[in-house]
């Protein structure tokens, strides 16, 4: 792990770190946009069927 | 006692319950938010040093601890709001704390994920039984309980009580999570910033971490206003499918 004395090398669990913080902070972001959308859906079909 | 509904909420189809169940789920806080954790994603990785003992790895720390107190915060107002419910019987109340205890779930989900990636180059080990984290996975454990407690129980007012009362206990188990490291011997490490004395890092780390914490912040709120938008507008569904089968 070290290179000529230097600071270790754990770079790769940083990467590995701030890519699934991104990934999951989005991946709830989309989850909670596409559970909104389905309830949207159904909230303009339940409008539309009351209207007619 | 009776619980007290919005005043938009009390016709479902009235136009002022319809309009706030179609407001946007994102609004510009959101992207306020998601541009300051870009920028502190960027600074955090391109513009900050690389501590000289433990490597890259360090930098695990702006976006392990920030994510622990925006749980912190979030799991706060999970028992703020619960106070509020359970004195007041307001549903926007109980509604505001579902939205914090579902997103204080995915932050606490991200402090257990990026410990171990920290744990594995500096401990030696992804997990050890040490009294911070085990209390950290106890508290992960009664934040998706009170989601799962949320979803099984049918009548409002009841599951509105019974979650409060947890989401109350759960945030309690707060402090001690902050005061295990100097209550109990343990590995992890003790606080860097959160003390009485000055911190023990460089200025430098220091902006980048204040940065990070402001971004993640600014995201849970984001998050937890997207999270009970759309709270009211399931709410006003429900109220629909409710005066339909009660017209049949």
């Amino acid at each position: 792990m070290l290179q000529g004395g230097g600071p270790p090398d754990t770079s790769a669990y940083y990467r590995i770190a701030y890519a699934w913080a991104a990934v999951l902070y989005a991946g709830y972001s989309i989850i909670l946009w596409t559970r909104a959308r389905r309830l949207r859906r159904r909230l303009a079909a339940r409008t539309r069927t009351a209207g007619s | 006692m009776t619980t007290r509904a919005l005043p938009d909420d009390a016709d479902a189809a009235s136009p002022a319950s319809m309009g706030a169940a179609s407001r946007p789920l994102f609004d510009w806080l959101f992207g306020v938010a998601v541009l300051a954790m870009v920028a502190a994603f960027v600074r955090a990785v391109y513009f900050t040093p690389i501590e000289a003992l433990q490597g890259a790895a360090q930098k695990i720390y702006y976006v392990h601890v920030s994510a622990a107190l925006s749980a912190y915060l979030a799991l706060g107002i999970v028992a703020l709001m619960s106070i509020v419910y359970l004195w007041l019987r307001d549903e926007r109340a109980d509604r505001l704390a579902e939205s914090a205890g579902e997103v204080a779930l995915v932050f606490l989900t991200a402090v257990l994920t990026t410990g171990p990636l920290w744990g594995k180059p500096i401990w030696g080990t992804w997990w050890t039984w040490d009294a911070r984290l085990t209390l950290t996975l106890f508290l992960w454990f009664l934040t998706a309980g009170y989601l799962v407690l949320r979803g099984a129980v049918d009548d409002p007012s009841m599951r509105a009580r019974y979650s409060a009362v947890i989401g109350i206990l759960a945030a309690l188990l707060i402090p001690f999570i902050h005061l295990s490291v100097y209550l109990f011997n343990t590995l992890h490490p003790k606080p860097i910033l959160l003390k009485p004395d000055k911190p023990s890092m460089p200025n430098e780390m220091v902006v980048t971490f204040v940065g990070f914490f402001i971004a993640c912040a600014l995201l849970c709120v984001a998050l937890i206003r997207a999270r009970y938008r759309y709270g009211v507008a399931r709410d006003v569904v429900r109220a629909m499918d409710a005066a339909e089968e009660g017209g049949e």
